[in-house]
């Protein structure tokens, strides 16, 4: 009962992040203090008293070098995660640039386009489709390497996860597709939903599945398609549902099909996302809260209705409920966190479908924070489990 | 609704953009640097500075340039930090005034500003926050009903209230920004467009009332739909006193428009990277302007602000609308 997770992505420690731009002595100590405080052997790879470490090199890094440093990033992000006391981990997304950019790397008929601002000092490259869009073969190996590298180094369950179709299509400028429809003849707004349309499935049926497949075939138990985008477009949610499914086709009985949906308003997608084949989603349900006062009305209005949809069509589906907020330095109280678990169950009228989340990836937090709101995560699932105990 | 025959000339008032614009990769990576602590902040105005440069540059035969507002996080941020009657929640982030909330249908996120006490300012916050421009310069600032929208509001009981007293405090602002260089404001109404596409809109009476209450001698008002119904938006603009209105004509085709106001044709695309050829432009002008019972003077501009493009693509479409003399 109540499962813990991450979402995802974690922020590049400190002294990956001042690699090659500012790595003075108490950067350099923060790889040990860290380390050590997580009990990561390889962090002796990068400071070491014979002064051979990777960060004490004063050469430019080889490339066996550099992605020696990704390896232990992640195995960093790993043990943050273990010590934290979650059940199921990933690599904090450590390998990966960014959500969208890292996928699209790995699709054909993707180009870059540039860099654009997500908020303040956040930034995003867009890509652009310039034809028809499919998975690398070496995208395929890069997420089973990823997947097969955080198994080997944790004796949890290792949950990988995809940026999905929808939101690659939402966040593209779809070129090829637009140009395709004005052949056709076809302008305007009527013009943008059928090339939308088009985008959408594609990048569910020829990138986004044989990803999922590739990675159940190398023993994936969950898999985590991240959908951002989901509700930004009212009116597309059967589309958006269908390449869901589509996404997921194939998949083996036994394999949970894991969908994150953020900041968005779930309640537009119902009722089509009854038809959905997830068996969980995880969702936000703090966005700005108080960390250490829980109060119903403090729930947002259009969260709350979605749980109540989830109840209301009958869905059997977990719903990973948001528990920390990834936009404050606060840190949650445990009972805070214990009574939005209760108030989660208490909504859809069943413990056991409730899994526990931050609302999003912690990226946006340094890691003294991030490591102080998951512990306080998982501390305040236990007193929530306690209660049924 | 009087209106001018299809016989006489449609004269072209020139270029003008729809909102801020996007900074360049160098500028992201100075930003990113600051951010971290890796450069100081002199480092990043120096950086926008020399985007602005850029971009202004680029904007001729326009009839009102931007700096597109380059050094604003997002379009509400510097009124939400310099107006009166706005909480600072706990937050972290630059300048942070409320919660990360998605902007409608992008990518991109702005600070929610939290309104907790009567909405007022002294007038001079806004020119504060730009640059002296030649007499010439545009301001983007939301309109009155999509600000009622994009704000968390805990003070007024009556929309109404809120939006009239954000009307009068950017009317107050005006003063100050025509005393600075600036000869137009064009008010965003994102709102409209985004509701109308959910079913939900319902145009509020004081919809004409607060968009009039936003004045200033000697500069010109407008008031842009992006991606809105245009026949209903120009309808709403109908209700108000500005000088001109705004429509999204990528997005709208085979309409009609009638008003006595001068018209914005949004004809370029302010999503889609690529850059439209000219004729095409052209045509669509051509088509809205023949269609359209108007005063006869009309802008051009893109359908919403370049933010959504990089730089590289935003400078060409601005090179794009420089080129075009009318039709």
């Amino acid at each position: 009962m109540f499962v813990t997770q991450e979402i995802g992505s974690i922020q590049r420690p400190l002294w990956r992040q001042k690699l090659g731009v500012q790595l003075d002595k108490g950067v350099v100590s923060s790889a040990l203090l860290w380390g050590e405080r997580l009990g990561v052997r390889e962090a002796t790879e990068l400071v070491n008293k014979s002064r051979t470490g990777l960060l004490q090199k004063k050469a430019e890094l080889s490339e066996p070098e550099k992605n020696r440093i990704i390896e232990i990033s992640s195995i960093y992000a790993i043990r943050m995660q273990e010590v934290a006391g979650l059940d199921r981990v990933f690599n904090g997304e450590q390998p990966r640039t960014e959500m969208y950019d890292f996928l699209a790397r790995y699709v054909k008929g993707v180009k870059p386009a540039g860099v654009l601002n997500s908020f303040d000092a956040n930034y995003f490259r867009k890509g652009i489709v310039e034809s028809r869009v499919s998975v690398m073969e070496e995208g395929k190996g890069f997420f089973v390497e990823e997947f097969e590298f955080v198994r080997k180094h944790t004796d949890r369950v290792t949950k990988p996860c995809l940026t999905g179709p929808y939101t690659m299509a939402d966040w593209s400028y779809l070129e090829h597709y637009r140009t395709e429809q004005e052949k056709k003849g076809s302008r305007g707004g009527t013009m943008i939903a059928n090339a939308r349309k088009s985008a959408v499935i594609d990048f569910a049926t020829e990138v986004l599945n044989p990803a999922v497949l590739a990675l159940s075939e190398a023993g994936a138990k969950v898999i985590q398609i991240d959908e951002p985008a989901a509700a930004t477009n009212e009116g597309e949610s059967e589309l958006f549902v269908e390449a869901l499914n589509s996404s997921f086709k194939g998949v083996p009985k036994g394999v949970e099909r894991s969908i994150h949906l953020c900041y968005s308003n779930y309640a537009s997608l119902f009722p089509d996302l009854a038809d959905c084949v997830a068996d969980s989603y995880l969702i936000e349900f703090t966005n700005h809260a108080s960390p250490t006062n829980f109060k119903p009305e403090q729930v947002d209005k259009g969260t709350f209705k979605a749980l109540q949809l989830f109840k209301e069509y009958g869905m059997k589906a977990k719903i990973g409920v948001g528990v920390i907020d990834i936009h404050s330095d606060l840190i949650e109280t445990p009972q805070v966190v214990r009574d939005r678990i209760l108030y989660a169950a208490r909504i859809l009228g069943d413990p056991s479908l409730v899994q526990v989340n931050p609302d999003c990836g912690l990226r946006t937090r340094r890691w003294n924070v991030a490591f102080a709101k998951l512990c306080s995560m998982t501390e305040g699932a236990a007193l929530a489990r306690a209660e049924f105990e | 609704m009087t209106s001018k025959s299809r016989s006489y000339e449609p004269e072209y008032l020139g270029a003008v953009l729809t909102g801020i614009a996007p900074r360049s990769a160098a500028t992201s990576k100075v930003h990113r640097s600051y951010r971290d602590g890796n450069a100081a902040e002199s480092d990043f105005k120096e950086a926008v500075e020399k985007d602005a440069r850029e971009l202004v540059s680029r904007q001729n035969n326009f009839a009102f340039s931007s700096y597109g507002q380059l050094d604003w996080l997002d379009i509400l941020r510097p009124i939400a930090k310099t107006f009166k009657g706005f909480a600072s929640r706990s937050s972290s982030g630059e300048d942070a005034v409320g919660p990360v909330t998605r902007w409608f249908r992008t990518n991109t996120f702005y600070r929610k500003p939290l309104v907790n006490v009567k909405i007022a300012c002294k007038g001079n916050e806004l020119s504060e926050s730009v640059p002296k421009s030649d007499g010439k310069g545009v301001i983007f600032l939301p309109a009155p009903y999509s600000f009622v929208r994009l704000v968390e509001n805990t003070f007024y009981k009556d929309e109404k209230e809120l939006a009239m007293d954000y009307s009068v405090a950017v009317s107050r602002s005006l003063q100050a920004l025509h005393k600075k260089g600036y000869g137009c404001a064009i008010l965003l109404d994102h709102y409209v467009g985004y509701e109308q596409s959910r079913g939900t809109f319902n145009a509020p009476s004081w919809f004409g009332e607060s968009v009039s209450a936003i004045k200033s001698d000697g500069m010109r008002i407008g008031i842009h739909f992006p991606m809105a119904e245009a026949t209903q938006a120009v309808a709403l603009a109908n209700s108000s006193n500005t000088d001109f209105v705004g429509i999204d004509a990528v997005f709208n085709s085979d309409v009609s428009i009638n008003t006595e106001k001068d018209l914005l044709l949004g004809v370029v695309d302010g999503a889609r990277v690529g850059v439209e050829d000219r004729e095409t432009v052209e045509s669509t002008i051509r088509g809205f302007i023949s269609k359209s019972n108007f005063s006869g003077r009309y802008y051009i501009g893109p359908n919403d602000r370049l933010y959504d493009v990089p730089f590289e693509a935003a400078l060409k479409k601005v090179d794009l609308l420089s080129g075009i003399k009318g039709v």
